[in-house]
């Protein structure tokens, strides 16, 4: 056996992976991937004072190294660390929750062509390096630092695959403004945002002519009965609309009155919801509950974010819903500005 | 650097969080023979801490009503963080299904 499969071994041994085989992290390695991040080994990032622990930069270059990530990636790395290990991102909430969720990782802007990320076919789960190791950097930052390097459990009911590799890129031909004009930011700005996600639930309708039925179906999909966010309305949505979808909603919405349509149309009786178990009975006043008027799973339309990417072939979109207790963290690569999206009533 | 030999024998480095050194500041010891327990308002972690209230109190444990947060996920307000430590018995949290 090859010293590197021994140390593949060793790292598995010692809990240093996500269950897949990871680069060993050696030092050299890892101090390549310090200088790119720009920060000393010793850099405290943040602390855990309940369970007396603390991450230092000298971990997030070591998870980079595993991950399979080159240190030309470390700008968007950075960013992503930072935004994770922020207060407001509650990453133990999300390592820990039932809800199974991923962190999902969003670019837009120029970085997308720089580091040749995946847009077209299969843009989520894209067999090319940038994407699949940044997703899984972020994936790896939640199972080792958000479960405090297995003092914790995760205890996700189900999970899903993005659990290991999670990350979706614009197209850079986007018929709307660009994904991080949402979020205040300049279209020609690289951005890099991160949301804890379920799963991509798949929309697809290959026989509606017009951008208005896109629309309708997409909206059936956001207000299903079983979405988590009906009772609590955090989260909200990211909306993925691939090209074929978007000629035909671009030609009849602009993106604002796109998401005015899905406020208003993705709604369900609450009644009904409260027959079927999705509204408890003991209504928290704060949840703004009528059993008399429709519900929609977000408090404001705000909640509702779209991006455009997928294969130029094929009538499909994706609707990816947040988890309850998180907002979507947006970064600025050049000013290192970061924006959050709107908070729900959670 | 937190750092250990691999079968190589070049150095890796470690990706868990690292313990801050000192000791760990909790206090177990009760006042009084009665326990608090804290959880959200999910049907399963009442279910389980209704259950464990119930073989408590059989052990002649004084358990008060369960303290039920308002939302699973967020840290409850100071002024319940206040009610909790004045609770001279044991306070545990519960399952948060």
């Amino acid at each position: 056996m090859s010293d590197l499969v021994a140390d593949m071994r060793i790292c598995f041994e010692r809990g240093y992976t996500d269950g897949l085989p990871v680069v060993p992290p050696y030092s050299e390695l890892v101090d390549e991937m310090l200088a790119a991040l720009g920060w000393s080994a010793s850099d405290v990032l943040a602390v855990d004072e309940e369970l007396r622990l603390e991450i230092r930069a000298e971990q997030l270059a070591s998870i980079a190294v595993m991950a399979g990530c080159e240190p030309a990636y470390a700008r968007v790395l950075r960013a992503i660390g930072e935004m994770l290990l922020a207060p407001t991102f509650n990453l133990r909430g999300v390592a820990t929750t039932t809800g199974g969720v991923a962190v999902l990782v969003i670019l837009a802007g120029p970085v997308v062509g720089e580091l040749e990320l995946a847009t077209g076919s299969n843009a989520l789960g894209a067999p090319v390096r940038s994407g699949a190791t940044i997703g899984r950097f972020a994936q790896m930052v939640r199972h080792i630092c958000g479960r405090a390097g297995g003092l914790l459990d995760e205890f996700g009911t189900i999970g899903h695959p993005g659990r290991l590799s999670y990350c979706v890129a614009e197209r850079q031909d986007t018929m709307w403004p660009g994904f991080q004009t949402q979020f205040g930011f300049d279209a020609g700005e690289s951005c890099v945002g991160v949301m804890a996600a379920e799963g991509p639930n798949s929309v697809n309708n290959h026989y509606a002519e017009t951008g208005e039925h896109i629309l309708e179906t997409i909206a059936h999909g956001l207000a299903h009965w079983g979405t988590t966010n009906f009772y609590y309305q955090g989260g909200g949505y990211l909306v993925l609309i691939a090209p074929e979808h978007m000629r035909l909603v671009a030609a009849e919405f602009s993106r604002e009155a796109a998401r005015q349509f899905l406020f208003e149309r993705a709604v369900a009786l609450t009644r009904d919801l409260a027959r079927i178990g999705r509204i408890p009975r003991g209504i928290d006043k704060a949840r703004n509950v009528d059993l008399d008027a429709p519900r929609s799973p977000v408090a404001h339309q705000d909640q509702i974010t779209f991006i455009e990417s997928g294969g130029s072939a094929g009538k499909f979109s994706a609707i990816i819903p947040g988890w309850v207790a998180n907002v979507t963290h947006v970064k600025g690569l050049a000013g290192g500005r970061v924006a959050l999206s709107r908070k729900g009533v959670f | 650097m937190s750092m250990e030999h691999s079968a190589s024998c070049r150095l890796l480095v470690s990706p868990l969080p690292v313990p801050i050194p000192g000791p760990l500041p909790v206090s177990v010891r009760a006042a009084e023979r009665s326990v608090l327990l804290i959880d959200s308002r999910k049907p399963n972690s009442l279910r389980i801490l209704e259950h464990a209230a119930e073989l408590l109190r059989r052990e002649g444990v004084e358990v008060a009503p369960i303290a039920k947060k308002k939302n699973p996920v967020n840290s409850e307000e100071e002024a319940r963080h206040a009610e909790f430590a004045r609770h001279r018995g044991l306070v545990l949290l519960g399952v948060f299904d």
